[in-house]
């Protein structure tokens, strides 16, 4: 069970409560217990009482649960006049207690230890299916790879489902085939990870295998070559054969001058094309070992369980007497200070694209704040229908008919805050980033209302429960949060930093979105004369500008 | 002094009490016997899955015969718009208040319309319940179906026909399926056409409402934080409104044309996607599961399969390549997907005939449905995941007819699959001559058949 919230809610709030009040309550615990079969008493009691107490509830955000147990105490207080003072006094007090225990921090049965080499795992239980989910995430993302060798992590991961000399060929897949399993493994600019879901029995094995092939890794030249030709051909299929994502590739080398976010994480093509067998093992020997790896078990296994397996098997793995040594740290992007932009024509492109990236601080430069505002101003902007871009480029100026935009806070260097949007036939790209300007300096002048900050919070902890609910998006929450330099504690905390979260934080984070350190792409279909479409937009351009100065004017 | 004993130990138990009554559901999903099906005072029927360890609901229902197979010809892609305009507004609410009341209240409501089956999804926290099953009704049984919106939602089907046209697969996959069925309905895009899309009218989106919503064509599955009674209040609160009319006729004209052919359009693109497959086998065929099994071995299984080792891992000619047995209703299929570079198009090709004529001929040896039979048993748990999916999975079960234990039988329907019969489906279900495929990339020397 997840919402182990609850737990804590009636292990320590009313209960003790209860517990301090023993003589006095004592009494009708007696009848509360003489009734506990009846559960149809309840039922009714329930009914009668949950309309008067919902704006109560609504206030206090309660769950369902704990208002069960506010109908138990209702009983109780109903039997005599003088409990009712404690009822009331119950409330209060459970209900400030249900505030702080829901919205405190979430998965709260996640435990964090490290193993002397030096290897971190997290333990997430999870006792709803008799399956785990095991994952080893390493700090080794594209931006770790040495000038020249982009893609080299990726192929790499790749390359680490060859096997190893006791394990040899597809052993691995083989036992996460026969046991129903699934396996991958995915790379990232910051990290590169490999997960596995499979019936809960065959954790030991599993680890066995994971931890044999962080440092056995066994290959061959020819298998190198064939594995290249694989990822070419994911380069086709993912960026060569996308408008899109080639646009994405062109806008992230842009941004970046300097530091590695520019490369793209699966490399350029001639570069993929000139990785070798020595490329592969440098890095795999630098990078893979238990001080760099973070484990997360998922599921159905207590900690006391994983602490052992994880002993037992990574434990084993030599502690290296070196740090681990990174290029990064070297490449520091200068100042950004221009505006730039990006255009790709493409006979393949069905409607206009525009796309503007900025670079923004991640949660682990600037700070949980700032990280959390940028995320609720994403938010505010994007929501459909009455989000700020959404209404002004959807609904209003009918110029677009789709907006999408998104903050990726979790990265170690910088963050990166991201507005696409879909353009309606006939629009021009210089009306959508006039009206993002708009936008923001409407935001930046007037701020963000409550009720959009009230809409916000409401997201961000459904957002909480939705996830608790999908093994495979908590633990990519967690673990990138760890990798990219954050604490456990601080990821838990996250609901309660988007509930102390202020209007005017959100305000503060406009600032960020500066067109000097942004970058802008169209992609736009060579089909279109975009010369009749300039004369079209001028037009409509000057309606909307009279159009707005009458209404601000009024 | 005992009176007290006495009364902490009535405390004690009372804890205990409520100990077991909140935390005592820490069940697992897979003892079936957890499914109940539910039947509401008016009679609408849900299975449920109750888990209550975390406060959400899911909600997932589908009516049997209202997909876009049975869109009139001339109006084809009106169920798709019929899925999107349900959202654009209800009862006393414009498209405006009634998105701003699903953002607010965080709930996920949406509709969609496959092939054979229109879907609706809601997704809601426990607390925020009884606002989101009003909305669920107001959208179901009183949809505005504003003038204003609809020109919306045409605009952005149309825009969405647009890109199917510009992405490599989905142009493969329209192009498969035109070619494969002709003028019957499964050949139609079920998208429309840019003709049918701006013919549609609102009095048209009112009958598709009338013909596709039948409370006996309804199969519904909930799962999450809810107990049987108050999911019965909801049901009849949402559902029993619709018509309880039959459905009229549901045969469909459907004729899969026989291979083998090839279907080429060109694209300047590096990679051809192409898209192959032949007729299939149904759930309902007693060699069903013997042909689960063995498409498992050809190419279900990802990093295991046959196709995968063939032309991934010794050759590196592709990046993914995978098959399935696609359940449509008139005409179930086996059908497969992959994509190489336009230079290695050929070899791709003939190593892909080649690997199926040699299953067909031979069939998988028995290790190898051994080894397929051991993962489909455990990978049904294994892919539990998450109370959307598992909602899903529940009307799926109705739609084919698994019956509410299936999640027990399941292991003993792979089990009683002996490796004769697998042998023996391999030349039924494989038919390597039969192939037909369709191309949508540069490979040189095809010619391209389909004007641009």
């Amino acid at each position: 069970m997840y919402v182990r919230v609850d737990r804590r809610f009636y292990a320590h709030g009313p209960l003790r409560f209860v517990w301090q009040e023993r003589k006095k309550v004592g009494f009708c615990a007696l009848v509360c217990f003489y009734f506990r079969f009846q559960n149809v008493c309840f039922d009714f009691i329930a009914f009668s009482l949950q309309e008067t107490f919902e704006f109560f509830i609504s206030l206090f955000r309660f769950s369902v649960r704990s208002l069960r147990l506010l109908y138990i105490f209702l009983f109780f207080a109903s039997l005599h006049p003088r409990l009712l003072v404690f009822f009331f006094f119950t409330i209060f007090f459970s209900c400030f207690y249900g505030l702080a225990a829901a919205e405190d921090r979430f998965a709260p049965d996640t435990r964090l230890f490290t193993l002397k080499n030096g290897m971190s795992v997290v333990v997430i239980p999870d006792h709803r299916v008799p399956v785990v989910t095991h994952m080893i995430w390493y700090k080794l993302g594209s931006t770790d790879e040495p000038m020249g060798k982009s893609g080299i992590a990726h192929f790499l991961e790749h390359l680490l489902f060859k096997g190893t000399d006791s394990n040899p060929g597809d052993v691995f897949s083989q036992f996460i085939s026969k046991h129903g399993g699934y396996h991958n493994a995915f790379t990232s600019f910051d990290f590169t990870a490999y997960y596995q879901r499979v019936p809960k029995k065959h954790l030991p094995r599993l680890m066995e295998l994971e931890a044999d092939r962080m440092v056995n890794l066994s290959l061959s030249k020819e298998q190198v070559a064939v594995e290249r030709n694989v990822v070419l051909e994911e380069r086709r299929q993912m960026i060569e054969n996308n408008p899109h994502a080639r646009l994405q590739e062109e806008m992230n080398a842009v941004l970046y001058r300097v530091h590695p976010y520019g490369r793209p994480v699966i490399g350029w093509k001639h570069e993929i094309n000139a990785l070798n067998y020595e490329d592969a093992f440098n890095i795999y020997k630098r990078f893979y070992r238990p001080d760099n790896a973070v484990l997360l078990v998922m599921g159905d296994v207590e900690f006391d369980e994983v602490y052992e397996l994880a002993q037992l098997h990574y434990g084993k793995l030599a502690r290296r007497d070196t740090n681990v040594p990174r290029v990064r740290r070297f490449l520091v992007e200068p100042p950004q200070r221009s505006l730039r932009k990006v255009k790709i024509l493409d006979k393949n492109v069905s409607q206009p694209i525009f796309r503007r990236q900025y670079d923004v601080p991640s949660y682990v430069t600037k700070g949980w704040k700032t990280g959390v505002s940028l995320d609720v101003l994403a938010n505010i902007l994007m929501a459909r229908p009455m989000g700020r871009l959404h209404k002004g480029l959807v609904l209003d100026r009918k110029i677009a008919s789709k907006v999408h935009v998104s903050y990726h806070g979790t990265r170690i260097e910088s963050g990166v805050f991201v507005i696409e949007v879909l353009l309606n036939e006939g629009a021009i790209f210089s009306d959508i980033e006039e009206e993002i300007e708009h936008q923001f300096a409407r935001l930046a002048k007037e701020g963000v209302t409550e009720n959009e900050m009230r809409f916000a919070r409401n997201q961000a902890l459904a957002m909480v429960v939705y996830l608790q609910d999908d093994p495979s998006a908590l633990a990519n929450f967690f673990a990138e949060a760890l990798m990219t330099g954050l604490t456990l504690q601080g990821v838990q905390a996250w609901p309660r930093h988007i509930v102390e979260l202020k209007a005017s934080d959100v305000r503060d984070a406009v600032s960020f979105l500066r067109p000097e350190s942004s970058v802008t792409g169209f992609l736009l279909s060579s089909k279109i004369d975009s010369e009749m479409l300039k004369i079209k937009k001028n037009r409509s351009a000057e309606d909307w500008r009279d159009d707005r100065q009458k209404k601000d004017g009024q | 002094m005992s009176l007290i004993n006495f009364f902490m130990q009535i405390c004690r138990s009372l804890a205990c009490f409520v100990f077991f009554f909140f935390f005592s559901f820490g069940f697992s999903f897979v003892q079936g016997a957890d499914i109940q099906r539910v039947v509401s005072p008016k009679g609408v029927e849900a299975w449920l899955l109750e888990e209550p360890s975390i406060p959400l609901i899911s909600v997932f229902f589908a009516f049997d015969t209202g997909g876009s197979v049975s869109d009139p010809a001339e109006r084809s892609g009106v169920a798709k718009m019929l899925a999107s305009m349900l959202v654009e507004g209800a009862g006393d609410m414009d498209g405006l208040a009634f998105g701003t009341e699903l953002e607010n209240f965080a709930i996920d409501l949406s509709f969609n319309a496959g092939l054979d089956q229109f879907y609706g999804h809601m997704k809601t926290l426990t607390r925020n319940a009884d606002k989101a099953f009003r909305l669920l009704a107001l959208a179901l049984n009183d949809p505005r179906f504003e003038t204003k919106s609809l020109e919306d939602v045409r605009f952005s089907l149309l825009s969405d026909l647009k890109l199917s046209e510009s992405v490599p697969f989905s142009r493969s996959l329209r192009l498969w399926f035109k070619n494969a069925f002709g003028d019957s309905p499964y050949g139609r895009w079920s998208g429309g056409t840019a003709d049918t899309l701006s013919a549609i009218s609102i009095a048209d989106l009112r009958a598709a409402r009338k013909r596709i919503f039948r409370r006996s064509q309804l199969k519904l599955g909930v799962v999450g934080d809810i107990a049987p009674e108050r999911l019965k209040s909801y049901l009849d609160q949402v559902f029993s409104g619709l018509s309880s009319q039959e459905p009229d006729s549901n045969l469909f004209p459907i004729e899969l044309k026989s291979g083998p052919w090839r279907a080429f359009s060109k694209m300047e693109i590096p990679q051809a996607v192409v898209i192959f497959g032949h007729a299939g086998i149904s759930e309902k065929d007693p060699d069903y599961y013997a042909a689960h099994i063995l498409n498992t071995i050809v190419g279900g299984n990802p990093f295991m399969s046959r196709l995968h080792k063939e032309i991934r891992e010794k050759r590196g000619l592709t990046y993914s390549i995978e098959t399935s047995m696609e359940q449509l209703k008139y005409s179930p299929l086996f059908f497969g997907v992959f994509s190489t570079m336009n230079e290695r198009f050929d070899d791709a090709i003939s190593l892909l005939r080649t690997e199926l004529k040699d299953i067909a001929r031979n069939g998988p040896t028995r290790e190898e449905v051994r080894l397929a039979k051991n993962y489909l048993k455990g990978s049904y748990v294994v892919k539990l995941v998450g109370s959307d999916f598992l909602a899903e999975h529940l009307v799926d079960m109705q739609l084919y007819g698994r019956g509410i234990n299936y999640m027990d039988n399941y292991v003993n329907f792979i089990d009683e699959v002996t490796h004769e019969q697998v042998v023996k489906v391999s030349a039924r279900l494989l038919q390597p001559d039969q192939l037909m495929i369709s191309i949508v990339g540069n490979p040189s020397g095809l010619q391209d058949d389909t004007p641009d």
